[in-house]
């Protein structure tokens, strides 16, 4: 029984044949197109926007560096380069200290969107990767640096060591001598000999007495002459010694020079030699925030497409839509008035969500709120006319709801929602960037309600919106044509 | 005023199926015409062609002696159409129906009111003029048609299959409400499967067949022609027609046509007493077992099965 309940059925679809096209075809494309784009691993052509006010060595060495993995454009003035994360010309911006040096404490800002956030933090470890490969190959310099001065300084007092140790020998000798002299000075009564002498002149004295005295007088002159000659020699030891010594002392001041020259004494300093700082590009900092424009082009999009699409299947389902052909209002009233149908309902609805959103926001987010709506509200234009599009071309609601669900799938995985775009080849973002409309307005609206851009910076975004309404429109009276011929 | 619609030379192809062969027709001014034919004899594509909604491959269409594919407005503005399947917006109220297909006319407002008032009252539907078209029954919803076709006063009415799935008694009323609208000055084009009724009430009948039209003129007119047959109604115990058909013309009954009516067979002739004497004779010599025997004379139905199987080459 229920085997034939399932034979019934297959057959009935196969045999619509545009319901086994959409049916098989539509997940078949969806899989195919996000396979090949997607079909590899890290991002594409992430661009960084720089800013200095004065470059340094250090500064080209490191943008040198982060150009071997990004797109580095460099701007005049910081505010540009913020704004261009903003506008998402740039992923980061990458703001450096004036004379960046390993010596300064200054900070490089990384200013990135955090509303992107299947991006940033990626964005923010490639850069982060890339910097540190930097700072590793700095840091391991200054401390080469340091261990070559080290090092020469060893060498230089080896060198030194023997003439160090002479002078330590030299001064040993001295001491000695002078302790000897010391010795043989000490046994010198001279204070008794200058009585003595006194005595001898006073009582012109001779004999033994006399003799002896003469004696030791003649010792002492020898003791005298002994020391004098010690003294000499002393006196070339010492200069030796100064020698030494003074050699020593050049030693000591190039190593003290040497040491003096390490710019780098912060061990802070040497082992993260570049600091970095992760600022957010806006101040607003829930989630929800950042999620809320995404979410409104979600909402945007398939209700559009699927009202459209479904109300026109009905439409066309039901006899009276024989009649209104027959009629002498022309097929491009009805197009138009079913547009605005469907117009007027999403309107009514983006309203209702805007209203409510404003319980959500601030009191300042009324200006963005109402320029948000007027984005939706083109958008919706282009996403009502695929579904009518849809409507037009499909018999069955089923096939029609499927065909609109497998498009807007489509446009969904080819934005920044699931995967970021910089995932895809550069080539196909920068077409992806212009031709999807989901992408067009959730930058717009990105741009309008985290950011606070003046609605005039959307220009380019609405007229390629109200481009693909132009053109869309044209393939709806198309469609409409072709539905005709088929009734 | 003769010509009032003429079709020339028309010929509609859908892939390869011809489905209106080189078909030359006129409709007259302010009468019922039926079209009549079986499933597939191009009825339905000669409307569609008729209100412009099908471009024919060749061959036109002169309304007034205006090419109507190169007056698509006029066409528009003077013909109405309503089908079977009820062409209004069942979510719709009957007057909401009205009033929407009303300012797809342009129609002023104003005298749009007026007119629907009097589309209500004459398709008897004011008392439901609240009510929603789905929840109409069969023969309302076929009078609301009716009226939507109506609502920009068309100088022709073409109804496709209006009494289609109605009880006898709506099918009377509605014929009732048709004949109303001709007497108001609406030219009728009406196409049916039921020839009675196309009998009853069509001043000129054409019989399609294969896109060709094998037969024009007055319901009376057609079976003038064709009915100067009678059909003798007849069943045998042996039910050995063959050779009792046989036996008949060998005994000089007269037998145009021959055909079958379950366990009957019904023989075709112009002089129907005569031959009924004759089958009389030939039961009693051959003790041929009666079971029953009639004269009828031929109606539409069967004139129009006749010409139809006459042109599948069925008649003997």
């Amino acid at each position: 029984m229920i085997g034939s309940i399932i034979s019934k059925n297959l057959k009935i679809l196969i045999r619509s044949k545009t319901s086994a096209l959409v049916v098989v075809l539509g997940p078949l494309l969806l899989i195919l197109l996000v396979g090949l784009a997607f079909n590899s691993s890290g991002l594409n052509d992430v661009r960084l926007g720089v800013y200095t006010s004065a470059h340094s060595d250090l500064t080209n060495s490191v943008l040198e560096q982060l150009k071997t993995k990004f797109s580095v454009y460099e701007l005049e003035t910081q505010d540009n380069c913020i704004n261009g994360v903003k506008a998402g010309e740039f992923n980061v911006c990458a703001v450096f200290p004036p004379d960046l040096k390993v010596t300064t404490s200054d900070n490089i800002i990384f200013y990135v969107d955090y509303s992107r956030m299947n991006l940033v933090y990626n964005i923010i470890d490639t850069v982060s990767s890339q910097l540190e490969i930097k700072s590793t190959a700095l840091s391991k310099e200054m401390t080469g640096n340091i261990l070559t001065r080290l090092e020469n300084a060893r060498v230089s007092l080896v060198e030194k060591k023997s003439a160090l140790e002479a002078a330590s020998s030299n001064t040993n000798e001295i001491k000695n001598s002078l302790t000897e002299m010391s010795t043989s000075f000490k046994g010198l009564e001279l204070m008794d000999m200058e009585n003595i002498s006194l005595e001898f002149k006073e009582n012109n004295l001779t004999g033994t007495y006399a003799t002896s005295i003469k004696n030791t007088l003649e010792e002492t002159q020898d003791i005298l002459k002994t020391s004098t000659t010690k003294i000499t020699e002393l006196e070339g030891v010492a200069t030796q010694s100064q020698e030494d010594l003074s050699s020593l002392t050049t030693v000591v001041t190039n190593i003290i020079n040497s040491v003096s020259g390490i710019e780098v004494k912060d061990a802070e300093n040497i082992v993260s030699p570049i600091k970095t700082k992760i600022e957010p590009i806006t101040t607003q900092g829930a989630n929800l925030n950042y999620l809320f424009p995404t979410l409104l082009v979600l909402i945007v999009m398939f209700v559009s497409m699927l009202l459209s699409s479904t109300s026109l299947i009905n439409e066309k389902t039901t006899y009276a839509y024989f009649r209104n052909f027959i009629t002498p209002t022309s097929d491009f009233i009805f197009l138009l008035g079913n547009f605005f149908s469907y117009w007027i309902i999403v309107l009514i609805e983006l309203l209702v969500i805007v209203v409510a959103s404003l319980f959500f926001f601030s009191q300042s987010f009324l200006l963005a709120a109402l320029f948000a709506f007027l984005i939706l509200a083109l958008s919706s234009v282009v996403f009502i006319l695929i579904g009518m599009i849809i409507g037009y071309s499909f018999k069955s609601s089923e096939t029609s709801n499927l065909a609109s669900i497998s498009i807007a799938s489509v446009l969904l995985f080819f934005s920044n929602t699931i995967l970021p775009l910089e995932s895809l080849p550069s080539w196909v973002r920068d077409i992806i960037l212009f031709v999807n409309p989901f992408v067009l307005t959730e930058s717009a609206l990105k741009k309008v309600i985290l950011f606070g851009s003046p609605i005039k910076d959307q220009w380019p975004a609405f007229l390629i919106l109200v481009g693909f309404a132009f053109i869309l429109g044209f393939f709806a009276y198309v469609a409409n044509q072709a539905t005709k011929r088929r009734l | 005023m003769a010509g009032f619609i003429e079709i020339r030379n028309l010929t509609k192809i859908f892939g390869k199926n011809t489905v209106l062969d080189n078909l030359n027709l006129e409709i007259p001014y302010n009468k019922i015409f039926g079209i009549i034919g079986e499933n597939g004899s191009g009825k339905t594509t000669l409307l569609n062609t008729l209100i412009g909604f099908l471009k024919p491959e060749k061959g036109t269409i002169l309304f007034q002696s205006l090419d109507i594919f190169k007056d698509m407005r006029g066409v528009e503005t003077r013909f109405g159409f309503a089908t079977q399947a009820g062409s209004f917006y069942p979510k719709l109220t009957v007057e909401e129906n009205l009033y929407y297909f009303g300012k797809l006319y342009s129609i002023p407002r104003k005298e749009l009111k007026e007119r629907v008032r009097k589309l209500l009252d004459l398709v008897e539907l004011t008392y439901a003029k609240k009510t929603l078209g789905g929840s109409l029954s069969t023969g309302m919803k076929r009078r609301l048609d009716i009226a939507c076709a109506l609502i920009h006063k068309p100088v022709v009415l073409i109804l496709d299959e209006p009494t289609e799935d109605l009880d006898p008694i709506l099918r009377k009323e509605l014929l009732n409400l048709i004949r109303r609208i001709n007497e108001a000055g609406t030219t009728i084009i009406i196409t049916s499967h039921l020839l009675e009724e196309v009998e009853e009430l069509c001043d000129v009948i054409a019989i399609l067949h294969k896109g060709k039209l094998l037969k024009i003129g007055s319901p009376v007119a057609i079976e003038r022609e064709y009915g100067k047959n009678e059909i003798v109604k007849l069943q045998l115990e042996s039910r050995n027609y063959q050779a009792f058909v046989k036996k008949i013309i060998q005994a000089g009954g007269k037998v145009e046509d021959v055909d079958y009516e379950g366990e009957k067979i019904l023989i075709f002739t112009p002089k129907g007493e005569a031959l009924l004497n004759i089958i009389m004779r030939l039961s009693r010599l051959g003790r041929e077992k009666i079971e029953h025997v009639s004269i009828e004379r031929m109606s539409l139905n069967i004139i129009f099965e006749s010409i139809v199987r006459g042109e599948k080459g069925l008649m003997s």
